[in-house]
């Protein structure tokens, strides 16, 4: 049950709409997917649930704060084979209360280790490098990293690159990039020269399937549908399906 | 020639089925009375066929589902208390609806749970409907 978390420094970069795209593709595609809304600004949970409580109990908040099993804490959605670990707004404070804890960066690593179940677990992250998102990246397996064809997002890159070296000290184990999408390519030459020079950089762990801008994918987001049924024939919902199925053959494809 | 609605593009990303879980019971939490019916089904192309939910998969390939008892008959699926074991449904059928009669197939199940208690899902629904239907009810 490989655990993998899309993460990036910089906001913006579809992480949250990268989660859920691709654990919609898994789960219609027949495998049981579970995402865990790591982000505070709860958007996952918006796109999958269809809207976010501001309670702390059953969410991503207790498992942090209250030590309890994220099998706990699992909520069904409303599509087949896609389950959810709630967000909290209230994770906004708790990386300052977190700072103290004994075992602070593992906290999510031992809550998840009675999930079963599941062929995949997402875990979307917030765009920083606090105490969180380094449970995360401790707690997963693999890094997909979500980039937006910018300077700002490439920049972002190298932040996460020094961060993870550090961690990577800390706790012995190295954090490689399992893949790098590439996404709201809004066809520019400028878009062209960026994702040349992403693909330089990240060699074959750039997924070949890049994500256009589309508003079809933000509006499917918006009514927390899957962009496959919302708008089945949307440049957005053929390039997510390619990237599900690359994604699948890269995860895959060695099993 | 009227226009072919688009189909679901992960069918033709010839994806592999879903490998096995060795009967690994996913983890669930008492959370599970959030869950509400399930809406968006399961895509897969079988024997050459374009399928979509549960029955993508003949039952002897249900892998992890709970077998139980309901009216004294056995069943199969997490809440799907149709497919009876000794009376399978096993040919597959893809099916086109309109907005509006996806509605009012949604509405026929969310009215069946409120006065039955139980699940019922589309294709027992519309298994019903075939069983009980004349050629009367064509015109």
């Amino acid at each position: 049950m490989p655990i993998y978390c899309l993460t990036s420094i910089k906001g913006g970069v579809t992480k949250t709409t990268t989660t859920v795209n691709i654990a919609h593709g898994l789960a219609q595609t027949g495998r049981r997917v579970l995402v865990i809304d790591a982000d505070h600004q709860c958007n996952a949970t918006l796109a999958l649930l269809g809207g976010a409580q501001e309670a702390k109990a059953g969410t991503f908040y207790e498992v942090m704060m209250d030590r309890r099993p994220v099998s706990e804490v699992i909520q069904r959605t409303k599509f087949e084979n896609l389950d959810i670990v709630p967000g909290s707004m209230w994770l906004s404070n708790a990386n300052t209360t977190l700072a103290s804890a004994f075992g602070r960066e593992t906290i999510l690593q031992k809550a998840l280790e009675n999930v079963s179940g599941y062929h995949y677990i997402l875990i979307d992250t917030p765009p920083n490098t606090e105490l969180i998102t380094v449970n995360c990246w401790v707690a997963s397996d693999h890094l997909v990293v979500p980039l937006t064809p910018s300077w700002f997002a490439m920049f972002g890159i190298r932040i996460l690159e020094i961060q993870l070296a550090d961690i990577q000290k800390q706790t012995g184990r190295t954090y490689s990039i399992f893949g790098v999408v590439i996404a709201l390519d809004d066809h520019t030459s400028k878009s062209q020269t960026r994702m040349e020079q992403i693909r330089e950089y990240f060699g074959a762990k750039v997924f070949t399937s890049v994500i256009p801008k589309n508003v079809k994918v933000e509006m499917a987001t918006d009514e927390a549908e899957a962009i496959y049924n919302y708008a089945p024939g949307s440049t957005g919902a053929n390039a997510y399906a390619q990237l599900v199925s690359e994604f699948i053959q890269r995860s895959e494809g060695g099993a | 020639m009227p226009k072919q609605p688009p189909v679901n593009p992960l069918l033709g990303q010839n994806i592999p089925p879903a490998p096995g879980l060795n009967n690994e019971k996913p983890a669930s939490g008492e959370n599970d009375r959030t869950a509400t019916e399930e809406k968006s089904k399961t895509v897969s192309e079988y024997n050459g066929k374009m399928v979509s939910g549960d029955s993508a998969k003949p039952l002897s390939e249900h892998k992890g589902k709970d077998v139980s008892r309901y009216n004294g008959k056995t069943v199969l699926g997490d809440n799907d208390s149709d497919v009876e074991l000794g009376e399978k449904a096993t040919i597959e059928l893809s099916l086109y609806l309109r907005p509006s009669q996806d509605d009012k197939l949604e509405d026929l199940r969310r009215a069946y749970k409120r006065r039955v208690g139980k699940k019922i899902s589309a294709n027992e629904i519309m298994r019903r409907l075939i069983e009980h239907a004349s050629l009367d009810d064509l015109f």
